[in-house]
């Protein structure tokens, strides 16, 4: 096999890899947990999403897979929580941090 | 449809939401920017004329509301949509100035990418490069611009710094050509998305497979297409088994994976975490569980108290000059009447009107101060729960404090909430805040149901804080029952940004004041102003010449009580407002009325309030005949508390009267403008007919409430 094959095939299964990630199979070390979980303070990496429509928008907003995700506070009423998306923060529901599945 | 044929150039600023993309905007434009709308819907739309050095034709900037993606959540983020991937469209750009924040570019650059691949013509901008130096953050703009094949500018929109540069490069981009080389796409179509292009590409005038990519994706709402065309998009997507959510996360996550490599090497140093911390800080006091509600309710009282206490000085100044401006007039004019119309008629309702521009200026600088700073994001998220639990968003509690001033911005600031049952919900609960247009009326009033040394002299100030509660408690209960009536499927998000706390672009905030104003005064007045006419004329003529016969009355009256010059004049429009038309429709109306406690005299105020509720002091005025000592709230009350019943020789105002009226005036829908705008917002007539209806019916069994248990 030369060099380049090589490389192709690298590359290819990087991307069929990537691709598996986003098709909601959980290719992970641990056992998935939902964001949820969390308690305030504590720190997961974004794995995959469990409802599209939510996972679609929240990918747009900078939430991608592999993304350190911090839990910050939540809000009173209990209402919402506020995350720390790598290095920036986002206000999100309850039923909105649902739908994120941590590594 | 025919080509656009202009001597324009346009140029889109485009981001996502806290980029700075406004303070971009409003430095290249500065006063030269008009507010309309976008056609159809009411998303404010911002244009603005820059002059560019040899230009051949005439440069326009348009502002493009702040989206994250060519997948739109709500009605703001579609505009961007439908103008872009429409070449017919009213709003298409000839170019794109794509405005991205520095430290923020690993994931700003995703809808750059999406637009680059609609292939518009477009300019990089780097903005807040100052606050990036500072944090020691530096990236390589050229070999940026090679690896996304696009002029890259790097400027503050803070400083200024960096104008020059992205002026030049938007001469460039005007001279370059029209159909320049196409660089690779940023993601790799399926091969369901790569049948769907080549099947639409047959049907439709599609020139870039990423504009037909989004077709099949918003073929449901894309406005510009037939019922014919969609089902026949439909069909097609159905039979290349081209599932649109799975599509969009399959093309945005390998867009994020081109183009964060490219990012990654143009980045001479990663960003910090500084900002964040001092954010978090400050986070941590002002969305505390406990003290972040009280800070907020804390604000709030300190923006009314802004409001009452600041705006006086101002208001009475207009009122005053007015005040002299009509004397002065009629003076020159003599008496006749075009000096009537022009006196009483217009020139009062153009007060009428300007008075309130002290109180919209002052709401709406706090409002956009806090906006600024980046504290309204966090009010969204600290009661969105409990707005969740009245059917409405977090986002709604922007529009309800923004009603405090005027129903009409705040109407229009609910384009922000995606869902549609919630954003109606918000529109048509928000009237019944008390809006400043209220307050003369509550204050002429207020006197008659509590005495001004009342709990030791706070008696007056608790009951309007009273009947402001009064009008929020009807609110929060009427949006329940929407929530109960109205059906919906659409998803409701929260999914907000909170951005950095940052010191306010003083520039930004000085224009939303001075738009707002002009809104309202241009709105607003022309209504108001017509209104007034009508009025003038329905109080001024009456059926033959029952107003001569009035006067002829009231003379013979005042010449048996031997009255001075002044008394005889009052009572002479006291009997011809009588005799008029209005009088007619007052004492036709009087039967419906009697049982909340009023007479036929406030009647005539109500029909007339239905235009707008500050018309009552003005109506009164003339009814009381005490336009001759001007339009003080003081002396109308004098006039009003000397009032008597001429069957029971009994206060008109009593205190069950006046309460029953106060009541009516916190729920009744009296604001024919308020009702325009709602139908503009709705696109139909049948929610602000509804909401005349409702508010009017729950503003009459209040009333009839109050005056039969207290009267």
């Amino acid at each position: 096999m030369s060099a380049t094959t090589c490389f192709k095939l690298v590359l290819s299964l990087h991307y069929y890899l990537d691709l598996i990630k986003i098709r909601m199979v959980a290719v992970t070390t641990s056992i998935p947990q939902p964001a949820v979980a969390l308690q305030a303070g504590s720190v997961g990496t974004v794995a995959r999403f469990n409802d599209e429509r939510l996972g679609s928008k929240l990918l747009a907003m900078g939430v991608l897979p592999g993304s350190r995700l911090e839990i910050l506070r939540a809000a009173p009423f209990g209402g919402g929580v506020v995350v720390k998306i790598d290095d920036h923060l986002l206000a999100l529901r309850k039923e909105e941090l649902l739908c994120i599945i941590l590594k | 449809m025919p080509a656009r044929q202009r001597q324009e150039f346009v140029f889109a600023v485009v981001g996502n939401p806290n980029c700075g993309k406004s303070t971009l905007f409003n430095h290249l434009t500065g006063l030269r920017q008009k507010v309309g709308n976008f056609p159809g819907v009411t998303v404010e739309k911002k244009v603005g004329k820059i002059r560019l050095d040899g230009a051949p034709a005439e440069v326009l900037l348009v502002d493009f509301p702040g989206t994250y993606s060519l997948y739109p959540t709500s009605q703001d983020e579609r505009i961007v949509v439908q103008s872009f991937i429409h070449p017919q469209d009213e709003n298409h750009p000839d170019a794109v100035i794509y405005v991205a924040d520095v430290s923020r570019l690993a994931k700003h650059l995703l809808l750059f990418t999406q637009i680059r691949d609609l292939g518009l013509p477009a300019i990089l901008v780097l903005n807040m490069a100052d606050v990036a130096a500072r944090e020691g953050l530096h990236i390589d703009a050229d070999q940026l611009s090679e690896a996304l094949h696009a002029p890259v500018v790097t400027l503050s929109g803070r400083t200024g710094e960096g104008f020059d540069l992205l002026k030049l490069e938007m001469r460039l981009l005007m001279d370059a050509p029209a159909h320049p080389p196409k660089p690779e796409l940023f993601y790799t179509l399926s091969d369901a998305e790569r049948a769907v292009v080549a099947e639409l590409r047959e049907q439709l005038p599609v020139q870039t497979d990423f504009q037909a990519v989004l077709m099949a994706h918003h073929a449901e709402w894309l406005p510009f297409l037939t019922d014919t065309q969609r089902t026949a998009i439909a069909d097609m997507l159905q039979g290349h088994s081209f599932v649109s959510l799975r599509a969009q996360v399959d093309e945005i996550m390998q867009r994020y994976d081109r183009f964060t490599p490219i990012v990654q090497r143009a980045l001479q140093q990663q960003p910090s975490d500084k900002t964040t911390d001092f954010t978090e800080k400050i986070d941590r006091i002002l969305l505390h569980r406990v003290a972040g509600p009280l800070i907020f309710f804390g604000l709030m009282t300190l923006v009314f108290q802004a409001i009452f206490a600041w705006a006086t000085y101002p208001m009475d100044l207009i009122e005053g000059f007015f005040t002299e401006a009509g004397g002065w007039l009629k003076y020159l004019l003599g008496t006749g009447w075009l000096s009537s119309v022009l006196a009483d008629g217009i020139l009062a309702g153009l007060g009428g009107v300007l008075v309130f521009i002290p109180q919209i200026a002052i709401l709406f600088f706090l409002i956009s101060l806090l906006e600024e700073v980046g504290y309204m994001a966090r009010v969204a998220f600290l009661f969105d729960r409990i707005m969740q639990t009245f059917g409405m968003n977090g986002r709604s509690v922007v529009a309800l404090i923004s009603g405090g001033a005027c129903a009409i911005p705040a109407i229009m600031s609910t384009r922000t909430i995606g869902n549609w049952k919630e954003r109606l919900i918000t529109i048509m609960v928000t009237p019944m805040i008390s809006c400043s247009a209220r307050i003369p009326v509550y204050v002429v009033l207020i006197g008659f149901v509590v005495s001004a040394e009342a709990l030791g002299g706070w008696g007056q100030g608790l009951a309007m804080l009273g009947l402001y509660l009064l009008g929020i408690a009807g609110v929060f209960l009427s949006a329940l029952v929407f929530k109960y009536l109205l059906r919906t499927r659409e998803h409701s998000f929260l999914m907000l940004e909170l951005p950095a706390y940052r010191t306010p672009v003083l520039r930004n905030v000085g224009l939303t004041v001075w738009e707002k104003v002009r809104a309202f005064v241009v709105e607003a007045g022309k209504i108001i102003i017509v209104i007034s006419v009508i009025l003038w004329a329905l109080a001024s003529y009456g059926p033959g010449d029952s107003l001569a016969r009035a006067e002829a009355d009231a003379r013979e009256v005042a010449l048996t009580n031997q009255l001075d010059d002044t008394e005889t004049k009052d009572l002479i429009a006291a009997r011809q407002i009588e005799a008029s038309y209005a009088g007619i429709l007052g004492r036709a109306f009087e039967p419906a009325i009697a049982p909340l406690g009023f007479d036929w005299k406030i009647g005539i105020a109500l029909i007339t309030s239905f235009a707008a509720r500050e018309v009552f002091v003005g109506t009164m005025a003339t009814i009381y005949s005490v336009g001759s000592a001007g339009d003080d709230e003081l002396s109308i009350r004098e006039r009003m508390a000397k009032e008597r019943n001429p069957v029971t020789g009994k206060p008109v105002y009593s205190f069950a009267t006046a309460l029953s009226l106060l009541v009516f005036y916190v729920f009744a829908m009296q604001c024919m403008s308020t009702l325009a705008v709602v139908k503009r917002e709705t696109k139909s007539w049948k929610w602000p007919i509804l909401q005349f209806v409702f508010m009017s019916a729950l503003a009459y069994l209040a009333s009839l409430l109050v005056y039969q248990l207290l009267g």
